[in-house]
C-alpha cells in the first residue's frame, strides 16, 4: 500500500483520536447531539481538528531544537483558537459542569498536536495524519452519538442504560479499530 | 445520557478526569504523577480564577485560565518525569491533564469549595486505584517490583488503552448496578 494512504488510514482508524489515542472526553460533546445533527456537527469538528493539526505541526517545526521545550506554547495557542473557531461556528455553546462547553474541544486538538510533536511527524506526513485524524474524529462523533441513541431506546434495566454500557461499547470499537492491518 | 448534575459522583469524576484516568494510569508512578498534577493544576487554576476580575469578559477569562492550566500541567509533567519513572506513552496524557475539565471545575459556576475538594479527593482515589490495578494485573509489578510468581502471565490488555477503557466501563457499570439494586431493595422494604 502507498505510504501516504497508509498514514491517512492509520490516523483514521488504528490511531483514531477518539477510540485509540483517547484525547478528550467525547461523551459530553456527543450527549448534546442527535445522530442527524452529528452528521453535520461532526464535519465541523473533524475539519477544525484537521486544520489545527496542520497549522500546529507547521508552527511546531518553527521552534529550533534549543527552545523545543517551548513548543507546547504553539500547541496551546492553536488549541484555544480552534476551540474558539468551533464556538464561533455555532458548536459547543453553553456550559457543561459549570465550564464553557468549547473547553471540551481543547483536549483532542492539543492532544493530536502533542502526539505529532512526540512522534516527530511533520511536513506532508503531518498534513495527511491531520486529515486522517479529522476523518477518524468524524467517525468517532457519529458512532458515539448513534450508540448513545441506541442505549437510550434500548429495553434494558436502568443500570445498563448509563455510562458504563457506553464505555463498554467504546472499548469494543477500540478493539475493532486497533485490529486493522494495512499491508 | 443524564445531565451532569444528575450523574453519580463516580461518573462525574470519570468524565471530568477522562484523559489522565485512561492515559496516565498504566503504572502506579504515572498515576501518582497524574494525581499530583491534576490536583495542583486544579487548585492553582481555581486561585487564578478568583484573581481575574469579571470585567475582563468571559472569553478572555477562560482563555487565560486554559492557557494557565495547560502551561501548569506541562511544566509539572516535565518536573515529574525527573522524579518518578514514567512510561513514555503516559507523558503526553500528563501534559494534557491541563486540558481536562477537572482542572477548571473549581473555576466554573457549578462548584462550592466543599464540592471541589471532595471531587479532587475522589479523583485522587480513582487515579491511584486505576494505577494499582492496571500495573499489578497488567504488568505484574507494583512501582517496578515484581508481584507474581515466575510463570504467571499478567493480563497485558489492562496495561493498554483499551484495557483502561474496559476497566473504566466495568467500574461505572458495577457502581450503577449496585446503586440500582440498593434502590430497588429500598423500594421493596417500603412496600
Amino acid at each position: 500500500m502507498n505510504d501516504n494512504l497508509q498514514l491517512l488510514l492509520e490516523f483514521a482508524l488504528t490511531r483514531n483520536v477518539v477510540f485509540i489515542l483517547m484525547f478528550g472526553a467525547l461523551v459530553p460533546i456527543a450527549a448534546d447531539l442527535t445522530v442527524r445533527r452529528s452528521l453535520s456537527a461532526g464535519l465541523k469538528h473533524g475539519f477544525v481538528l484537521a486544520l489545527a493539526g496542520v497549522i500546529g505541526s507547521a508552527l511546531l517545526s518553527l521552534f529550533p531544537d534549543q527552545i523545543a521545550f517551548l513548543s507546547p506554547v504553539a500547541v496551546m495557542v492553536v488549541a484555544i483558537s480552534a476551540a474558539a473557531a468551533l464556538h464561533g461556528w455555532g458548536e459547543l455553546g453553553g456550559e457543561w459542569a459549570g465550564v464553557p462547553r468549547w473547553l471540551l474541544a481543547v483536549a483532542p486538538v492539543a492532544g493530536l498536536q502533542l502526539h505529532f510533536w512526540i512522534t516527530d511527524l511533520s511536513g506532508l506526513d503531518a498534513v495527511l495524519a491531520a486529515f486522517g485524524a479529522g476523518v477518524g474524529y468524524y467517525f468517532g462523533i457519529v458512532m458515539v452519538v448513534a450508540t448513545i441513541e441506541q442505549i437510550r431506546i434500548a429495553e434494558a434495566p436502568l443500570h445498563a442504560k448509563r455510562l458504563g454500557t457506553l464505555f463498554f461499547a467504546i472499548a469494543i470499537f477500540a478493539l475493532g479499530f486497533s485490529g486493522f492491518q494495512f499491508l | 445520557m443524564k445531565r451532569f448534575e444528575e450523574l453519580t459522583s463516580l461518573e462525574q469524576v470519570l468524565l471530568l478526569g477522562f484523559i489522565p484516568i485512561l492515559g496516565a494510569t498504566s503504572s502506579l508512578g504515572a498515576a501518582l504523577a497524574a494525581a499530583v498534577i491534576g490536583v495542583l493544576s486544579a487548585v492553582l487554576v481555581w486561585l487564578a480564577a478568583r484573581l481575574i476580575p469579571a470585567s475582563v469578559g468571559n472569553t478572555t477569562r477562560w482563555g487565560t485560565l486554559v492557557a494557565l492550566g495547560i502551561g501548569l500541567s506541562y511544566g509539572l509533567s516535565l518536573s515529574a518525569a525527573y522524579l518518578v519513572p514514567l512510561p513514555a506513552a503516559a507523558l503526553v496524557y500528563l501534559y494534557l491533564a491541563g486540558a481536562t475539565p477537572l482542572v477548571y471545575f473549581g473555576a466554573g459556576s457549578a462548584c462550592t469549595v466543599r464540592q471541589c475538594s471532595l471531587l479532587l479527593l475522589r479523583y485522587v482515589a480513582v487515579v491511584l486505584a486505576f494505577g494499582v490495578v492496571r500495573e499489578a494485573l497488567g504488568n505484574g509489578t507494583l512501582l517496578g517490583v515484581d508481584l507474581w510468581q515466575p510463570g504467571v502471565i499478567p493480563a497485558g490488555i489492562l496495561a493498554s488503552g483499551t484495557g483502561a477503557l474496559l476497566l473504566f466501563a466495568g467500574v461505572a457499570f458495577v457502581s450503577h448496578m449496585r446503586a440500582d439494586l440498593k434502590a430497588s431493595r429500598a423500594r421493596e422494604n417500603q412496600a
